[in-house]
């Protein structure tokens, strides 16, 4: 099927009112929860997830994805108007966007962020839609040494690019691939780590970890102190950008978006990433790089595109390798694996109305996103006034409920409840969460491929190396991981 | 931060002990390929390798990154352990006592007594807001939720 005939197909799965309610339900949402500092998408995507196992799984990715990409439209808007970024991804906006609405420019920001979205999300579905297929292709090939190759690549640069400390970095993820061997072995079929609980046996699920870790832990760290948000006093008019604006800010949307798009394939990487090297990039290369920091168009556009075509471009590795590059895609893939879906290139082969349903659906969405921030953007502003005091109690509810849902046990309850406990301790002592999640998801399928990977090769390591994409991908590894210990040296000999 | 990270690393020395330990009950390896204990023994050992590091870290190396004390003042911690023992209390009772009541009182401490809101605008809102979320799951989702007191 090529791409046109099946992009149709797509459409015609997107475009049924249900499923364009639900895009249209995901959008609003993401966008709430993107103005809202102390929620992200991660957490959101994974609280509604409890509400999705009775519905048709093309439905329910459309609501998730559209989340995804819809918290990145509204994630300027605070950083924008209070200087405070909604979202991770956002951090760098305030930079230049706090600066343009002191300056009387709040509009023409929050216009030309929702216009560099659209345009960046619209480009990135673009490039979602040629790239995953022939991506797809050459996975089919892929058996389990080149599985378990790439997952390690995914899981090393995460580690690079997690946080600030890699020892710390790395000590997140090897807490998640031991959460995820608490259960029955995928091997011998023997329990492990189930300290005698009959609950334990089936492993300690992903929602109960996702839950605890970004619901209860994160409402903890951000309930510590009364937080009190004064909205920057300013006439929301001239959304629409002058000629002038376009002609700055359009090659910086047109860069931003490419970069996002590649920086968001690569596992590891994020929108957050994507925006910070967008917003250097055009400091660069600009002819006045002192105007950054200062209320620069050039420093909005930018950073508002590439956080916007790197959430699309982080789709590409999950529904081609059915391997997530980040903490949200983990949360995306292990929902897919809840209703019965494999994760990978068989899904272009064996389900493509729900592949293809989805990727239309993120064009109808990106349309919905532009109609609706740049006309209601007052309406978003104003749910700033949205204490955190209510917000909050209400995020605890849904934590209880979700989780409950799940088993109708207890014990995955209070297990979230511990969970919450560690949540808030690592983010306080600056352990990143989010490779928890991602090693979590992964944890038993390298353990899984690995065991395949030697079953075929009788027992000999060789095999990893002797296949010429597996080895590739593990000197790929061997690269990232001694980045690290280059710096380190460098930084030494300069002592 | 320092002394928070020496901390950990003894934490999580001991907890990687208890990883080894434990993972050496499991088979280690089967024919051909490794055993249900093979990672969770590697695992066990790497961490125990960073928690090293980190404690090195923390005790020889003097880093920008390291200074300060990332807990907050004894008012913000009071705060957080009082949102932690309500949810903690009502995790606890959610069964038996059901979700409506458990619910509804829950919200209603948290907002009378942490958040400082008239009684009344505190019980209206924790009212509205269980019963939206009761309203999704149980009416709209049919999710069976612990009917307690109330049948």
């Amino acid at each position: 099927m090529d791409v046109l005939q099946s992009i149709m197909l797509g459409f015609g799965v997107a475009l049924t009112p249900i499923n364009l309610f639900y895009a249209f339900f995901g959008c609003l949402l993401g966008t709430i929860i993107g103005v809202l500092p102390g929620i992200g998408p991660l957490a959101t995507i994974a609280l509604i997830l409890p509400t999705t196992f009775g519905m048709n799984p093309a439905s329910a990715m459309i609501m998730m994805a559209a989340v995804y990409y819809g918290a990145q439209y509204g994630g300027s808007t605070t950083s924008i108007l209070l200087n405070i970024p909604g979202e991770s991804a956002s951090v760098i906006t305030c930079l230049d966007g706090y600066q343009m609405a002191r300056q009387g420019r709040a509009g023409v920001a929050l216009g030309i962020s929702a216009i560099a979205s659209f345009i960046a999300g619209t480009l990135s579905v673009l490039g979602l839609m040629l790239m995953a297929p022939p991506l797809a292709k050459i996975a089919l090939k892929f058996g389990p040494p080149e599985y378990f190759s790439l997952m390690l690549l995914g899981l090393a640069t995460i580690v690079f690019l997690g946080g600030r400390s890699i020892v710390k970095s790395m000590i997140s993820i090897i807490l998640g691939l031991l959460i995820g061997m608490v259960g029955v072995d995928p091997v011998g079929g023997v329990n492990r780590f189930t300290m005698d609980h009959l609950e334990l046996i089936d492993g300690i699920s992903f929602i109960v970890v996702v839950m605890g870790l970004f619901g209860v832990g994160e409402v903890l760290v951000s309930a510590e102190e009364r937080m009190k948000i004064s909205i920057l006093k300013t006439k929301l008019s001239g959304l629409i950008p002058t000629l002038k604006d376009w002609k700055e800010s359009a090659g910086a949307m047109v860069r931003g978006s490419v970069l996002g798009f590649f920086i968001g394939v690569l596992p590891g990487t994020g929108a957050t990433i994507a925006s910070f090297l967008s917003y250097a990039t055009e400091k660069m290369i600009s002819k006045n790089p002192e105007k950054f920091g200062k209320g620069a168009i050039e420093g909005v556009a930018g950073p508002e595109a590439a956080n916007n075509a790197a959430a699309g471009g982080a789709l590409v590795p999950l529904f081609t390798l059915g391997i997530p590059g980040s903490g949200t895609t983990a949360v995306m893939m292990g929902a897919m694996m809840m209703w019965g879906l494999r994760p990978g290139p068989l899904l272009f082969v064996q389900h493509p109305d729900f592949i293809w349903g989805i990727i239309a659906s993120m064009y109808v969405g990106n349309v919905m996103l532009l109609i609706m921030n740049l006309p209601l953007v007052p309406l978003f502003a104003s749910l700033l006034r949205v204490p955190y005091s209510i917000l909050y109690p209400f995020i605890l509810i849904i934590c209880i409920t979700g989780v409950y849902s799940l088993e109708n046990s207890m014990f995955h309850v209070l297990l979230m409840f511990i969970f919450g406990v560690i949540g808030y301790c690592v983010k306080k002592l600056d352990f990143p969460p989010a490779p928890i999640v991602l090693a979590l998801i992964l944890g038993p399928m390298v353990e899984r491929a690995l065991y395949q990977s030697l079953t075929i090769s009788h027992g000999s390591l060789s095999i990893l190396v002797t296949r010429p994409f597996s080895a590739a991908f593990l000197v790929l590894v061997l690269l990232v991981l001694s980045v690290p210990v280059i710096r380190f040296l460098k930084q030494r000999r300069r002592a | 931060m320092r002394r928070c990270n020496q901390v950990v690393g003894v934490l999580l020395l001991v907890f990687s002990i208890l990883v080894i330990y434990q993972s050496r009950d499991l088979v280690y390896a089967v024919e051909f390929s490794p055993g249900a204990g093979f990672f969770p023994f590697w695992l066990g050992i790497s961490l125990l390798l960073l928690s090293l590091i980190l404690l090195l870290n923390s005790t020889l190396i003097k880093s920008r990154l390291s200074e300060g004390n990332p807990f907050p003042d004894r008012q913000a911690l009071l705060r957080v352990l009082c949102i932690l023992g309500s949810l903690l209390i009502s995790i606890l009772f959610f069964e038996r006592l059901g979700f409506l009541i458990v619910m509804v009182l829950f919200i209603a401490f948290l907002l009378i007594f942490l958040e400082k809101y008239r009684w009344y605008s505190g019980v209206l809102i924790s009212l509205v807001m269980v019963f939206a979320v009761y309203g999704l799951f149980k009416i709209w989702l049919g999710v069976p939720l612990p009917p307690g007191l109330i049948r």
